[in-house]
């Protein structure tokens, strides 16, 4: 993939942000300037404390920056009213955090569903048909009527996976969706989220720890201490001459390979497009 | 099934103290109204329990206990109305039951008519006993009052403002207020209530058509000297005098409002418990920008479904106490519009717990899911 392969869908530039007052204050961010493009799985690493989260909050529209802009598929988002952003949000931005947060009371249908009707004034059984849609393309037909605490890990995380993908956002921000997952099941997320990029279109930001995820991504964005460190494009281009080193570690990386019953492996954008 | 059915559903148990909090509440309310009701009630006896259209006494007149002595004249007034198919004398009043053993009681004399077609006298006396009234110094009392009374039952005696009385004739569920009801006749009643020959205490009417009670009231009122009412209206007039010159009503205000608050603080703090246990789920929706007053609706939704279900409970309930009061001697009255009020502020309580439970929705931020 080129390194700028169009116009880029979301700009951050010169972005800060610090937590506390005084002598307790701290920086997150220290002036960071990132591109992410339509059709890209970008993947954002770092240690902790590095500002992977407080960056994707920023560039999502939760958390206003001190200091800089985010032009969010042409509009700069932070010069919005909270009612704006909050539309904006609704027309094109989709989430999925490490914790699902899925209803307790609610099966996986109702879970999409609600995102139909709440977020999309979708009438019941529109709403409903597309959540059923939805979840045959997550491989969850067999599982549209369990509740959370009937699901694993990663049923779990795909349930919210198409929670986010009931609004077909143009944005979509994963913070660490596969930590609590076991390899097998964080690489069937992984190829969702990536299908939502190549075949949607979809901007996917995905924030992760797991080095295994990199072969996964179309850039790979380092931060450190609050600063870009370097985009790495594992197909052969890097953002900084100094971290070429961090794309021979990403093509060494072990290939995933796990495995669940009704999973749908590589189908998934076909798939979107029917449900679309 | 409705999101906030499925949640209610789901989440019983955590519900269940909300749901328990207001059909408390409206049992509390039902049942202490329906209390003092039934307890009040014995206070308009005289009029619910007879055949009298219109009511007409000294100018005034607060209740139908409190009634003051009046000219006997005044019969003549209210029979001139075209409208009137009849009327006659009836006096009641307190006076000093004495006990034979000794002792004195205060004691509730009615004194009536005593045909068939008698307008004051209440249905509970029979032919027998109204036979046996006819006779001087004859009395009937209900056999609650025996103890109160001082007697063990027909044929005792005992004196009555001075003059001796004997006891015919016992009623059956005749309860009594202030005193014990000691019925009689006209004329065994005047001496005990010490009052004047030509004096009596209330004119009693019956019309031809009953629709025609409310002009002939109005007309009697427009004329001046006396109190007329029909009798529903003396009825309710004489229920609400002692529901509030005793502060009855003031003690049940406060122990409804207190029922009330209970409910509500119990019911707002567990729908705010069961919103602040879904703050990610509502922080993910947040964060897609699903506007707040969807999750606000479903908060309000989840508050009226506590309600109805509380109130739903709470009817049987109140049922079966009233059933088990009466068993032990207290009637609870439960006319349809205090089940319905009670139902109705008890819901508006759960709705309102709702709006103060929405508070929890304002800490509701879609960055406290990012680490």
């Amino acid at each position: 993939m080129a390194m700028s392969p169009q116009k880029s869908s979301l700009e951050g530039r010169d972005l800060r942000r610090s937590f506390g007052q005084g002598s307790m204050r701290s920086t997150a961010l220290a002036g960071v300037s990132i591109d992410l493009y339509p059709g890209q799985f970008s993947l954002m690493m770092g240690p902790s404390g590095s500002g992977k989260s407080t960056l994707l909050a920023i560039l999502s529209g939760l958390l206003r920056p001190d200091h800089g802009t985010v032009h969010s598929l042409g509009q700069n988002i932070w010069a919005m009213s909270e009612r704006q952003a909050e539309g904006f949000r609704l027309r094109h931005v989709g989430f999925i955090f490490q914790g699902y947060n899925l209803f307790g009371a609610f099966n996986a249908v109702q879970q999409l569903e609600l995102v139909g009707r709440w977020g999309m004034n979708m009438g019941y059984w529109e709403a409903r048909k597309k959540a059923r849609n939805i979840l045959d393309m997550l491989g969850l037909s067999k599982k549209k009527h369990l509740r959370p605490a009937e699901m694993s890990g990663g049923e779990k995380q795909r349930v919210a996976i198409g929670r986010a993908l009931m609004k077909e956002p143009e944005l979509l921000f994963a913070d660490e969706p596969t930590s609590a997952l076991d390899w097998g099941t964080g690489e069937q997320v992984i190829e969702l989220l990536r299908g939502a990029a190549r075949e949607r279109g979809a901007t996917v930001l995905c924030v992760a720890h797991d080095s295994r995820i990199i072969p996964f991504a179309d850039q790979v964005i380092h931060l450190e201490d609050g600063q870009l460190k370097g985009v790495v494009y594992p197909d052969g281009k890097s953002g900084r001459p100094d971290r070429e080193d961090e794309r021979s570690h990403s093509s060494k990386s072990v290939l995933p390979g796990g495995e669940d019953e009704g999973w749908n492996k590589g189908k998934l954008g076909g798939r979107l497009n029917r449900t679309a | 099934m409705s999101y906030s059915l499925t949640t209610l559903w789901f989440d019983r148990s955590r519900y269940l103290p909300g749901v328990l909090a207001v059909g408390f509440s409206a049992l509390l309310i039902s049942l202490q109204f329906g209390l003092l009701l039934g307890l009040f009630s014995i206070s308009s006896l005289p009029i619910d329990h007879t055949d009298a259209d219109i009511w007409v006494g000294a100018p005034e007149v607060l209740a139908v206990d409190l009634g003051r002595p009046i000219r006997e004249n005044f019969l003549a007034k209210v029979a001139a109305n075209p409208e009137i198919e009849r009327c006659e004398v009836y006096l009641q009043g307190f006076s000093y039951w004495s006990k034979p053993d000794g002792g004195n009681e205060l004691c509730m004399v009615i004194g009536c008519r005593l045909d068939k077609d008698s307008l004051g006298r209440i249905r509970e006396l029979t032919p027998e006993m109204a036979s046996r009234l006819s006779e001087p110094g004859a009395i009937v009392c209900d056999e609650s009052d025996l103890d109160r009374l001082g007697i063990k039952g027909v044929g005792d005696t005992a004196e009555v403002a001075g003059h001796r009385v004997r006891v015919v004739g016992l009623t059956k569920g005749i309860r009594s207020l202030a005193g014990p009801y000691v019925f009689c006749s006209v004329n065994t009643a005047k001496p005990l209530l010490r009052i004047f020959p030509e004096q009596i205490t209330y004119v009693l009417g019956r019309c031809k058509d009953p629709k025609d009670a409310p002009m002939v009231v109005q007309r009697l009122r427009d004329q001046g000297g006396v109190s007329a009412f029909t009798a529903n209206e003396f009825s309710i007039r004489s229920r609400m005098h002692w529901l509030t010159k005793t502060k009855a009503g003031i003690a049940l205000g406060y122990a409804a409002l207190l029922g009330l608050m209970v409910g509500a603080v119990v019911t707002s703090q567990t729908l705010y418990a069961a919103t602040a246990a879904s703050m990610k789920e509502f922080a993910v929706l947040r964060a897609m920008g699903i506007p707040r007053w969807r999750m606000a609706t479903l908060v309000m939704s989840q508050a009226f479904w506590v309600g109805i279900i509380g109130v739903g409970l709470s009817i049987p309930a109140v049922h079966g106490l009233a059933a088990l009061a009466a068993a032990a001697g207290s009637e609870v009255i439960l006319p349809m519009w205090l089940q319905v009020g009670a139902c109705t502020v008890t819901l508006v309580m759960a709705v309102g717990s709702g709006v103060v439970a929405l508070r929890s929705l304002r800490q509701v931020e879609p960055a406290m899911l990012l680490r």
